[in-house]
């Protein structure tokens, strides 16, 4: 029988293909073993298939025809089994797999070549595997925990039903004890702006780049509040299954709407056009899916737990188990760890990180010291008022945009080009709708640099837009800018330059 | 460890191509983990899974 060492399924090929440095570096291992990673033809094939990207599916495809990978048939193996007998066995394990024959044929293959199972999405897996067989995980925070060290506080209980939170007292509206109404409506608790806060006890979280959002689960029902309490629950019709997930139970929780990138991070760029649609069409939220992340938990069977403890907060949550498709529960770290957090933030590009003091209430609409975020970058907002076009990869679309803000005196100044952040659609769309501000002659009220006005299309300056950016250099430009989004909410004669 | 000869010496160029920088402190946390055998229950179980999978097809 060849020695296979660990046998990938879809997800986990999904995770090389968007580029998940941790899922080579294991196949590199093994090649250097001498041994040989396992690729199911049905996890191959169904990764192919989700895969959007011909460079992505060249790059997955050319790893499959390495000697270190091997492709395991459907319905045939090296027992020399029949292929009925081996299909039967497949559908065997696929049917305590909800029924999914890639888990089914990653685990039948997986078992008899007694391989560790590697993949991004354990939970769809444990159900199929024995319960102490070893499972490699590739979700990127999970790595993040490895790279560094750092010993994550768990964020799933082990799989016994979950009771209710009976040895923590909490505050329940009836005088009685008895469970109370769910309330209507708890504004999210805001966060104060500094420096990585270490004395005392704090934990440590990543700092998601996406919509805040409250959701209120009410058994089966589901309604989510933005942080102005406006309701996303259409735009995001694919986070319902946040009522599946909680079982009946009904439950309030604090969390990000995100949209992962090639790298199985959230982006901010690719949550655009979802953030932009008040109903998406199914195509839409198949195209470019979100996830709701969970944070903290607020209400549960009618027990308030603002009151309570961050650290108990998160307790409870983590007994709640929220992963699965659509939802997730990310960690978060206790200890001396703030500073290696910050770092692994800034090596992975996510926006910041922030601290919560351990034995803190959460305390709805306010803005609290007990909540401190660690941004990592600066946003602003900006004036698009031209354009160059793209070319290469880029060509026919939008290759850079020069940008401006007001200065005291009410003459629109060049600040810089961004050319970073975006995702083609993005820059499709505003190649589409900057066609139609075009102008002849500059906006700006200064020359902009020759380097910068060669080749560029002028707008008129009407959208505004987010940028990330390092700092300000002393000519007042932006450092490092880096797209997120048009906001159509913003007028542009507010658009400033810092004084 | 098994034989180097086994190895394939293409494979480092086409991560390489796929853009990844892989490291040596990346792949010895992998190693660190592949190093823990299998416990004999889950084997056990796995070969009574898989027996009963092969029983029912019968």
């Amino acid at each position: 029988m060849t020695d296979i060492a660990v046998v990938y399924d879809d997800s986990a090929l999904l995770a090389y293909a968007h580029g998940q440095v941790g899922a080579a570096e294991l196949i590199s291992e093994i090649n250097a073993e001498g041994r040989h990673v396992g690729v199911p033809s049905t996890c191959l094939a169904a990764a192919l298939a989700e895969l959007k990207d011909d460079w992505d599916v060249m790059q997955l495809m050319r790893l499959v025809r390495t000697r270190t990978v091997v492709i395991l048939p459907l319905g045939g193996d090296d027992a020399g089994h029949e292929p009925a007998e081996a299909l039967r066995q497949v559908s065997e394990f696929a049917r305590l797999a909800n029924c999914e024959v890639t888990v089914g044929h990653a685990v039948a293959a997986a078992l008899s070549h007694q391989a560790y199972y590697v993949t991004a999405s354990p939970k769809r897996v444990a159900v199929a595997l024995p319960p102490s067989w070893p499972v490699l995980d590739l979700r990127p925070v999970r790595l993040v925990s490895d790279r560094l060290g750092l010993a994550a506080v768990p964020t799933s209980a082990p799989p016994a039903p979950l009771a209710p939170l009976d040895d923590i007292e909490y505050a329940y509206p009836g005088d009685d004890g008895s469970a109370g109404e769910m309330p209507a409506l708890i504004p999210p608790m805001l966060a104060t702006q500094g420096p990585l806060p270490t004395a005392g006890e704090w934990g440590y979280e990543f700092k998601w780049d996406g919509v805040r959002a409250i959701a209120y689960v009410n058994g089966d029902g589901l309604r989510l509040l933005g942080r102005n309490n406006d309701d996303l629950t259409q735009a995001y019709p694919e986070l319902a299954t946040l009522s599946t997930v909680l079982a009946g139970r009904r439950a309030i929780l604090d969390g990000e709407i995100v949209a992962l990138g090639r790298n199985g991070l959230p982006s901010f760029a690719n949550l655009q056009q979802r953030m932009r649609t008040r109903r998406p069409s199914a195509q839409l939220v198949r195209l470019s899916p979100v996830r709701f992340y969970a944070f903290d938990l607020l209400h549960l069977d009618g027990a308030d737990l603002t009151t309570a403890p961050y650290v108990e907060r998160r307790d409870a949550l983590a007994r709640l188990d929220i992963t699965g498709d659509t939802v997730d529960t990310p960690p978060y770290w206790t200890g001396d760890v703030g500073s290696a957090l910050v770092t692994a933030a800034r090596e992975l590009g996510i926006e910041g990180v922030m601290a919560k003091q351990l034995r803190s209430a959460y305390k709805p609409g306010q803005r609290s010291p007990a909540w401190v975020k660690v941004p990592l970058t600066s946003t602003t907002e900006v004036i698009v008022a031209g354009y160059k076009p793209g070319t290469g990869r880029r060509a026919g679309m939008v290759g850079s945009l020069l940008l401006g803000m007001y200065d005291a005196d009410g003459g629109l100044a060049y600040v810089g080009n961004v050319s970073a952040g975006f995702t083609d659609r993005t820059l499709h769309d505003l190649q589409q709708r900057l066609e139609e501000l075009r102008r002849t002659t500059s906006p700006f009220d200064q020359p902009v640099p020759r380097e910068h006005a060669r080749h560029a299309e002028w707008v008129c300056p009407t959208l505004v837009a987010d940028v990330t950016y390092r700092s300000w250099t002393p000519d007042r430009r932006l450092r490092q800018p880096s797209w997120r989004g048009l906001r159509s909410d913003r007028d542009p004669a507010e658009v400033r330059l810092p004084g | 460890m098994r034989p180097a000869a086994a190895t394939d010496p293409a494979l480092d160029d086409v991560l390489r191509a796929a853009g990844f920088a892989v490291t040596e402190a990346g792949r010895q946390r992998w190693r660190r983990q592949l190093a823990q055998p299998i416990p004999q229950a889950a084997l056990d179980e796995a070969r009574r899974l898989l027996d009963r999978a092969r029983g029912r097809a019968a």
